[in-house]
């Protein structure tokens, strides 16, 4: 019977229920990436170059990069509105310091790293071991690493000038015809990728997001496992906010401001569950793709601003409508309420 | 195989455990042993201390006073990953895998295998397929298990368990949601286990594969252990009295008024996967009693009769007319409520006074152009907390109130509309004896006196055969047995709710 021959090809692919929708939902941000080009390409002669691709890229890569840290923490069911402020203290105090001593030389970099694991050891302490709702926690760190920047800067900006030299060729260079941005974001999302992929780590980050309570059964530490998240998430926006600082030039205490949402926008859109334990940091940086090329398209398309507002929102919603019908179709596979005999 | 250096010490041995969670003191001074390479068959009735033993042997809960021996050495596990060391698992009932991820990483979850500091997929996937062809259930093991029925997940489950030297395996209720094929699968591996010298903890609730399987039974009651002994002697009507015989006395007060006509009407009423083909009737003044074990798809029943549950089938009629069940506020409008099993969490809202959770039952009857009017909203309550002698006033917190009282406020809060039906799950659960008593009187009074149709999900044998009139007993989703209360005694429900109902009784 043909019904019988179909369930049993759909049931080799491993494509029923949950596991199907968990799978199309990946390859819906690259179908949703690919209309996004093919539409552009057809509205706008100058979209398909490659002059216009390697200018989507660069916008997207320190977006990338930030996403990839979001996305760690998602994955575990909760959110870092904090990401743009972490980028802005750690951009404004690392280049200060850089300024300063010069001979610290790329040493910095190690300064930003470290500081950026504070800031996240802080929001995962209140999160994961006071058990403070993390969007509450982290608006409220959002604000006080914020206002440490302005109370740190004093009103005073890091000048383009007093950033190391080595920093600004960085942010100007490029590598093999692509931005040098371009590939340490690539850089990041595989190293992060792979470690979600191969350590420990990761593998728990994925195994709480997925059922916080069948963790706890299994005996793992829920609270190192949430804390682990918040500093892997607080150094990569530390990084990402020192791109972003050789990017801009000139660093005042408004850097990165209000730049969660986009992050949080991209990684939704990417395929991340906001539930948690699905998506993969490779469908965040799509998604960040996806926020650049909307962006790069509607600019050569000459469309007014509160378009692409719009049309950004849309995606949005549509993200997170897809992971809840998503979500649903899970559960009820998963939900061990059937009573087996009563159906055969 | 496993390490037994003394054959006459017991592989497990607990003494003395006991654990109370606030008032309820969930395990009293339990004492029993395990013998090495046996089955070894837990039972007890939904609340007996099952569950909160099993978790104290594995780690997950700690013991208030008592310990516990593994092969003669006192251990006490922090945690179930600590336990796995030392040889102990367990397989609960609840779902406890993740979805989102494959096969292999849930069995293997917690104990990767590692290459230096990296995960070793290659040997995860390896050892993943070794341990189902050990259980006897080969799967792919890259797929994801949300996309697993529910049987291949119960095999999971147990794999994740299984390792090279396990000196004690807990099941819990292991067949409850597997067929007959797939559950003799399952008996193997417990032989098998038990011929290479583990010992197994096999929870059941039917007597047929308790029997064929185990080598020891202990009954549990109440939170205390009733008896240890060989499986050979220990008849069956014998487990189950020792299972209900209880000496908690409940009053029964015998009914004089005579039913009224059929208010609330069921047809066949099929769920997939929940309960089916479910019919039966409510008269006026009646109070039917609905027995089975938990899971059996009792509430589910109600809860669909209720309009919580839009994928029913089947007809319900109240008052002879036909109603399409699609949400709560259709059915109350109707005449039909429901009291959910968990109060706090559904049935009330807690940070709110009594008053205004009485009130918002009925927010349109008791405003005026869309305005509240505080005087008809304090008059109902007020009326309420006195038909009911709730204690306290109707401005106090109901998160400040004792469970019983709580009850009374959420019976309260549906009384006020006026309904034809009530569907109470569980009304007395976790409720003090003296208290119970007040809402058996209530609920008495209601059908009685207030001519009422009542339908009352209970787990409390004692206390459906003292306040129903009739009992109807779910078995595994569907209709077991409907006995009138004359007939009905504990014994008789308790074998009807574990028998399967399309097979002969053999209890």
């Amino acid at each position: 019977m043909n019904g019988t021959l179909i369930a049993d090809w759909r049931e080799r692919l491993g494509l029923t229920g949950g596991a199907a929708a968990l799978k199309v939902r990946f390859l819906g941000v690259v179908v949703f990436l690919l209309l996004l080009c093919v539409a552009f390409s057809i509205l706008s002669p100058r979209f398909f170059t490659f002059d216009n691709g390697r200018s989507i890229l660069f916008s997207a890569a320190i977006l990338m990069i930030a996403a990839v840290g979001q996305a760690l923490v998602v994955l575990t069911g909760n959110l870092d509105l904090s990401v743009g402020s972490i980028m802005g203290l750690s951009a404004y105090v690392i280049y200060d310091i850089a300024g300063q001593f010069v001979e610290l030389k790329p040493f910095v970099m190690v300064m930003a790293i470290a500081l950026g694991a504070v800031l996240g050891l802080i929001n995962g302490f209140l999160v994961a071991v006071l058990n403070i709702p993390s969007i509450v926690a982290t608006l409220g760190t959002l604000s006080i690493y914020r206002g440490f920047t302005s109370f740190y800067a004093n009103a005073q900006e890091v000048t383009s000038g007093t950033l190391p030299g080595w920093m600004r060729d960085l942010a100007t260079g490029t590598v093999l015809g692509l931005p040098t941005y371009v590939w340490v974001a690539v850089l990041v999302v595989l190293i992060v990728g792979m470690a979600l992929r191969y350590l420990p780590w990761g593998r728990r980050i994925y195994a709480y997001g997925s059922n916080s309570k069948a963790a706890h059964f299994y005996g793992l530490n829920s609270t190192q496992i949430v804390l682990g998240s918040y500093v892997g998430a607080g150094i990569i926006a530390a990084f990402a906010g020192v791109l972003l600082g050789a990017q801009v030039g000139n660093i005042n205490s408004l850097l990165a401001n209000g730049y969660e949402l986009q992050v949080l926008a991209a990684v939704v859109i990417g395929g991340v569950s906001i539930w948690g334990g699905t998506g993969s940091v490779y469908g965040a940086a799509i998604g960040a793709i996806v926020l650049a090329t909307i962006n790069n398209g509607l600019v050569l398309l000459q469309v007014q601003e509160f378009y692409r507002l719009l049309i950004q929102g849309v995606a949005i919603v549509l993200a997170v409508a897809v992971d809840a019908i998503v979500r649903n179709k899970v559960q009820s596979a998963t939900s061990r309420r059937s009573i087996t005999e009563v159906k055969s | 195989m496993t390490p037994s250096p003394n054959p006459s010490v017991p592989r497990l041995s607990i003494r003395g455990v006991s654990k109370s969670f606030e008032a309820v003191r969930a395990l009293r001074d339990v004492s029993f042993d395990l013998a090495a390479g046996e089955v070894h068959a837990l039972v007890g009735e939904n609340g007996a201390g099952k569950s909160t033993l099993v978790g104290i042997i594995t780690g997950l809960r700690q013991p208030d006073d008592g310990e516990i021996l593994l092969d003669g050495k006192p251990v006490a596990f922090k945690n179930p990953l600590d336990a796995r060391a030392a040889g102990v698992a367990a397989v609960y009932q609840d779902p406890n895998l993740f979805p989102h991820l494959s096969v292999a990483e849930n069995i293997l979850t917690g104990q990767y295998p590692m290459r230096g500091p990296f995960v070793d997929n290659g040997a995860m996937r390896t050892k993943a397929a070794e341990l189902l062809e050990k259980v006897g259930y080969p799967l792919d093991v890259d797929r994801l298990v949300a996309g697993l029925t529910v049987a291949e997940a119960q095999f999971v489950e147990i794999a994740r368990a299984l390792s090279s030297d396990l000196r004690l395996l807990i099941l819990d209720e292991p067949t409850s949601a597997l067929t007959p094929g797939e559950a003799a699968k399952l008996y193997e591996v417990a032989q098998r286990l038990k011929d290479e010298g583990t010992t197994v903890v096999w929870i059941s609730h039917r007597m047929e594969e308790i029997r064929r399987l185990s080598d020891t039974i202990t009954v549990l009651r109440d939170g205390g252990h009733v008896r240890t002994a060989p499986c050979a002697e220990l008849e069956d009507d014998e487990m189950i009295r020792l299972m209900v015989g209880r000496d908690v006395v409940v009053e029964t007060v015998a009914r004089e008024e005579p039913l009224g006509p059929v208010q609330l009407s069921v047809r066949g009423l099929s769920a997939p996967g929940m309960f089916e083909d479910i019919s039966f009737d409510l008269h006026e003044g009646e109070i039917v009693g609905v027995a089975g074990l938990v899971g059996s798809g009792r509430s589910e029943i109600a809860q669909a009769i209720f309009g919580l549950n839009s994928h029913v089938t089947g007809t319900v009629e109240v008052e002879g007319a036909v109603v399409k069940p699609k949400s709560p506020g259709q059915m109350a409008e109707a005449g039909v409520v429901y009291l959910p099993e968990d109060r706090d969490a559904e049935g009330l809202i807690s940070t709110m006074t009594v008053r205004d959770n009485i009130a918002l039952t009925g927010i349109k009857a008791l405003s005026k152009l869309g305005f509240m009017r505080p005087s008809s909203e304090h008059e109902r309550a007020e009326k309420q907390r006195v038909a009911l002698s709730i204690k306290g006033g109707v401005v106090d917190l109901v998160s400040s109130m004792s469970g019983g009282n709580r009850q009374k406020v959420a019976i309260a809060r549906w009384l006020a509309v006026n309904p034809k039906v009530l569907l109470l799950d569980e009304p007395t659960h976790g409720i003090d004896v003296g208290t119970k008593a007040d809402v058996h009187n209530i609920m008495r009074d209601l059908a009685r006196k207030e001519r009422k149709a009542i339908l009352m999900i209970s787990s409390d044998l004692p206390e459906v055969l003292a306040v129903s009139d009739r009992v109807l007993v779910i078995s595994r989703g569907q209709l077991a047995a409907d006995i009138d209360i004359a007939d009905a005694t504990q014994e008789n429900i308790l074998a009807a709710a574990t028998t399967t109902v399309s097979k002969e009784k053999n209890v």
